[in-house]
């Protein structure tokens, strides 16, 4: 027989090793004395969400996302009551503050900005003092850096030429486009000299073509522009028309039609040297009078996807055909221009009392105005680029402030400095008080005691010299050098580590602000859609049958209305606000819970468990409530959470299209309303995308995570 | 199948229906605007219009009791005449009938006296380039990351793919969209601040295209990535690949021919709904980027309250969602016999 390889084969091992020498000490029972007791759990009895958490405790993106959650959670609420606003007063002075963490000049993060290519006053040799502040220049005037002379397209004091470009936007709506005099012909009073001429109101002007006329003459630069280089410049067909006033309204009436063909070169003037022979020639219309006539350019819109425009270079008024009608006369006179410049600075109604005489005779002078779109091009200037300390420009030291004695008067009360007065006839400065200054008092003396609180800037240390001004009853005023914070009641300079807005906001408290509410809405959203959801869909679910065909139907029906159709049939008809949105997002919000928790009722509701207790009488809202839910729970909190990202990403969208909340921060309203600046203050949508994309990315993680956790079996699937 | 289909036609018909209607009833019900800058001619055109498509009532002599006035206007030689709204319910029993005779309302703002069916039918084809480019590119990429993903779970691949998908379908598009325009157009001067107009060089045109393509496809691309590699880690823990590789098939036979047949059939269906929303247009890209297709056209007309556009525009996105649900659900069936939604 073959040997087993069996090491157990007692039967056919040799004799001797049947033997094994076993005594009966081997036996001895090892617990014998012992007591011996039932053994409790070592491990502590663990619920369904208990274990959920340790599972989402070991996905540690998702931990990762949720710490950040709460971090974002508290501070939406945390920074909002704890950093304090721009004081509401200086809110006007502190708008468009630089981020500033770090102490001004250090090069990063120090509320500075780089302005390139800004024009040059070449009298002082300082960039555009209309704008920028010598004292705020990083460097003073060495860090100025010259870089020649440039184009620009927008007027400025600085700039000279260009061309006035009126185009009409692919976008217009109306048949018509006009660049027309703007203010031209209401009636000002032609008597007085240039400087005080007023408009009056309800005082016509007319235009009798019968009696008297005039000439037009200008140029047009399209063709001066290389096709190549400007694609975008196609021209077209225009006119030049009189719009005259009828009935409460204006009509044009078109004097002459020019073709494409017939644009000349700038060089060439076009001209209609008699108006009144054109509108006599003119066969079809018997108008002689025109009201309260405008000159017009009028373009037809064609509605092509093209960008019209007419580049007008130079437009002169030859008005000695007029001698009846100096009103005219002087409209005619003020509204030509050769420098279209100049012409759009009228319009824009920027402070032309700089150093350059050839703009002050335009004290009210007639502008140009445009039914669709008028911008400059082509402008020279003279450039620099240099550094800008913005809180500086803002809040720093401000020369010639008026300060009124109300103000000087707590100041001295509050022992800042000493007063003394100088009165008429008199060559001496006698120490007094603010209260002391009368009518006879020409000069005061201030001598500066407490440096530090003292909003006013001493130029001398015995005391600066300031003229009365303005003296009447209700008090007077002298004028100044002060620091603007400290006339704000700031010790030093504030410091916004996000910068400011355009109105003046702290963008750090404006942006949690911002977020708060939209978590706030995000949230309350949720809850009403989930506990709505949760109703509808465990009814729809746990009763099946018609109940559920009829109640599936109208979900059906209305998840195929896309929310957006529902969003605008709410703003139309309940306008915006954050309630409106809230109702729109409830409308169909619900209906993703709805199917959830039916879907659930079908898993649960025949399980045996559910059986049992129906036998034991158990009724339908204990069934539902106490057996079918808890089980049915983690799935459907799972969709409520991830619900949340999804409104604060629909308001933020919707906010950004510029339909959203009105008259509330959230962070879609803040990046809409400074979805213009990117180009000039990109700072101003960085944090508040941050934040957004941070707690998109949060909440989707955790979300995800929380579904893991709580439905292994559904682990990496989306959706 | 057959009666399943018909069954889902009928239901999405009657959606379609419900929700025009519901549109049209509230949209009517507040007071006609017509834009305040369009000349008289034009607005009595506008009304004469109105009148013979049944909306709006004339008479020549003012009535208090049909409403406020809307216009009034005296045609050379003949009598005033003075327009007044019809009641709503009217109007709704009137503009089903135009419906059928094609006639979907005119402009009231965006361009006067044009037909709103036109307007669309004008803008659609911009935004149908964009969003075709769009798809035709993203499809195929997102389905090569999630294939990629997904065969190469938990390493570095997978890891990088999946945050970079998390990352990108978490911030919202149009932050994407500002700050590609922010960075390659303004910034670096290499794509165009808006959208070219169609008189532009070509090659502008074509650089036109990168920022509106690129934008639309990242939400796509990450959507694509995401579903394949779910459906793909699923199959590859299946058994039947267990038993494929066990019989003998290597592991590329065994993924071509078992994995990603199995993983495709929830996919397919997206990919062929996908291809009917190219139909719809972005509103945020659209409205960002001044591109003139539908999705801006949705803007302008909530903005210039010119609701008889809205009214269109929104009928072609309620249509198209619905469509896209029909496809979805049919071809469900239809590629995979096992899945009949109608035999229960």
């Amino acid at each position: 027989m073959a040997k087993k390889n069996n090491d157990f084969d007692l039967v056919n091992l040799p004799i001797e090793a049947q033997d094994p020498s076993i005594s009966a000490e081997d036996f001895v029972p090892t617990s014998a004395d012992k007591q011996i007791h039932e053994q409790h759990f070592q491990t502590k009895p663990t619920t369904f969400f208990i274990d959920s958490m340790k599972r989402f405790a070991k996905n540690k993106s998702s931990v990762v996302a949720a710490v950040i959650l709460g971090l974002l959670l508290i501070l939406a609420f945390v920074v909002p009551a704890v950093e304090s606003d721009v004081d509401k007063s200086m809110t006007s002075y502190a708008t468009y503050l630089e981020p500033k963490l770090f102490d001004s000049g250090t090069g990063w993060w120090d509320g500075t900005k780089k302005c390139v290519d800004i024009a040059l006053d070449p009298v002082s040799g300082l960039p555009d003092p209309t704008v920028y502040k010598e004292n705020a220049i990083i460097g003073g005037k060495a860090g100025i850096t010259r870089t020649g002379r440039k184009i620009r397209n927008s007027p400025n004091p600085y700039a000279i030429g260009g061309d006035v470009k009126f185009y009409i936007d692919r976008n217009t709506t109306t048949d018509l486009a006009f660049f027309r005099t703007n203010t031209f012909l209401t009636y000002k009073d032609p008597s007085k000299p240039m400087e005080q001429r007023q408009v009056i109101e309800n005082e016509n002007v007319v235009f009798d073509s019968s009696k008297e006329t005039f000439g037009i003459k200008f140029a047009i630069s399209n063709l001066d522009y290389p096709k190549e280089q400007y694609p975008e410049l196609e021209f077209t067909d225009f006119s030049i028309a009189i719009y005259y006033n009828v009935d409460g309204g204006s009509d044009p009436y078109i004097l002459k039609e020019y073709k494409k063909e017939d644009i000349k070169p700038s060089s060439e003037f076009m001209e209609i040297p008699d108006v009144s022979k054109q509108i006599r020639d003119n066969k079809d219309t018997e108008m002689t009078k025109f009201v309260n006539p405008h000159i017009a350019f009028i373009i037809k819109n064609q509605y092509e996807d093209i960008e019209y425009s007419i580049m007008i270079n130079q437009l002169l008024f030859d008005t000695n055909g007029i001698t009846n009608n100096p009103n005219l006369k002087v409209g005619l006179d003020e509204a030509q221009f050769s420098d279209a410049n100049e012409c759009l600075l009228r319009e824009n109604k920027i402070d032309i009392n700089i150093s350059q005489d050839k703009y002050k005779q335009f004290i009210n002078p007639t502008g140009w105005s445009s039914s669709s779109f008028m911008g400059l091009s082509n402008a020279v200037y003279e450039s620099c680029t240099f550094v800008y300390d913005t809180y500086e420009a803002a809040l720093g030291l401000t020369k010639d402030y008026p300060l009124g004695n109300d103000k000087l008067q707590s100041y001295e009360n509050m022992g800042y400095f000493k007063t003394y007065l100088k009165n008429a006839g008199s060559s001496r400065y006698v120490e007094g008080s603010i209260g002391d200054v009368n009518r006879n008092t020409q000069s005061i003396k201030l001598e500066i005691l407490n440096y530090d609180k003292c909003p006013i800037v001493p130029t001398d240390p015995e005391g600066d010299v300031y003229k009365i001004k303005n003296y009447d009853s209700y008090g007077w005023q002298i004028d100044v050098n002060i620091l603007i914070y400290k006339y704000y009641g700031y010790s030093s300079m504030p410091r916004y580590i996000f910068g400011t807005d355009a109105s003046g906001h702290n963008m750090n408290k404006y942006v949690f602000e911002g977020l708060r509410n939209s978590l706030l809405l995000g949230i309350i959203t949720s809850a009403i859609c989930f506990v709505f959801g949760l109703l509808w869909g465990s009814i729809s679910g746990y009763f099946g049958g018609t109940t559920d065909l009829v109640m599936e139907r109208f979900t059906d029906i209305l998840s195929g209305v896309p929310w957006i159709v529902v969003m605008t049939l709410c703003i139309i008809k309940l306008g915006q606000s954050m309630l409106v949105f809230g109702i729109s997002l409830c409308l169909t919000g619900w209906i993703g819970t709805a199917a959830t928790t039916r879907t659930q009722f079908y898993r649960f509701k025949n399980r045996e468990y559910v059986f049992a207790s129906r036998t034991l009488g158990a009724s339908d809202a204990r069934l539902i409530v106490k057996h079918i839910l808890p089980n049915a729970m983690g799935t459907i909190i799972t969709g409520a959470v991830l619900m949340i990202p999804s409104v604060i990403f629909s308001e933020a969208t919707i906010s950004y299209l510029g339909l959203g909340l009105k008259g509330m921060s959230s962070l879609g309203v803040i990046l809409s309303d400074n979805q213009k600046e990117l180009i000039t203050h990109p700072y101003l949508l960085i944090f508040p995308s941050i934040i957004i994309a941070l707690i998109m990315i949060s909440f989707n993680l955790f979300g995800n995570g929380l579904r893991d956790a709580i439905n292994p079996s559904l682990k990496g699937e989306d959706e | 199948m057959v009666k399943y289909s018909i069954k889902r036609i009928i239901l999405a018909l009657v959606t379609a229906f419900i929700i025009l209607s519901l549109t049209f009833i509230l949209v009517k019900s507040i007071p006609l605007v017509v834009e305040a800058g369009s000349t008289t001619a034009s607005k009595f055109a506008f009304f004469e219009k109105q009148v013979s498509l049944g909306y709006v009532i004339s008479t020549n002599t003012p009535r208090s009791d049909l409403g406020p006035l809307l216009f009034s206007y005296k045609p050379q030689g003949a009598a005033m005449i003075y327009y007044y709204e019809r009641p709503v319910l009217d109007q709704y029993v009137n503009w089903l009938g135009n419906i059928f005779r094609g006639d979907w309302g005119t402009s009231t703002a965006i361009k006067m006296n044009v037909g709103a069916m036109d307007i669309i039918l004008e803008r659609l084809p911009t935004s149908l380039i964009i969003n075709i480019i769009s798809v035709v590119i993203s499809v195929p990429l997102g389905i090569l990351l999630g294939i990629v993903a997904g065969l190469r779970k938990n390493t570095w691949v997978d890891h990088l793919i999946s945050t970079l998908v998390m990352i990108f379908i978490s911030i919202p598009s149009f932050v994407i969209i500002t700050y590609m325009i922010y960075f390659f157009a303004f910034k670096a001067g290499a794509l165009p601040m808006m959208w070219p107009n169609s008189n532009a060089p070509i090659e502008k045109r074509l650089l036109g295209l990168i920022i509106p393509v690129v934008s639309l496809s990242f939400g796509s691309i990450c959507g694509y990535t995401r579903f394949v590699r779910a459906e793909l880690c699923e199959v590859m823990s299946s058994e039947y690949l267990l038993l494929a590789r066990t019989k003998g098939l290597t592991k590329n036979q065994a993924i071509t021919r078992h994995a990603l047949r199995n993983a495709f059939v929830p996919i397919l269906p997206s990919i062929l709904a996908e291809f009917i929303g190219v139909f719809g247009g972005s509103m945020i890209l659209e409205g960002l980027y001044n591109i003139p297709g539908i999705g801006s056209l949705y803007i302008d007309a909530l903005n210039k309250k010119d609701y008889n556009v809205l009214m269109v525009d929104m009928a072609v996105f309620t249509i198209i969602g619905l469509l896209a649900g029909i496809v979805l659900d049919l071809s469900y069936g239809f590629i995979d016999p096992r899945i009949r939604m109608g035999e229960k």
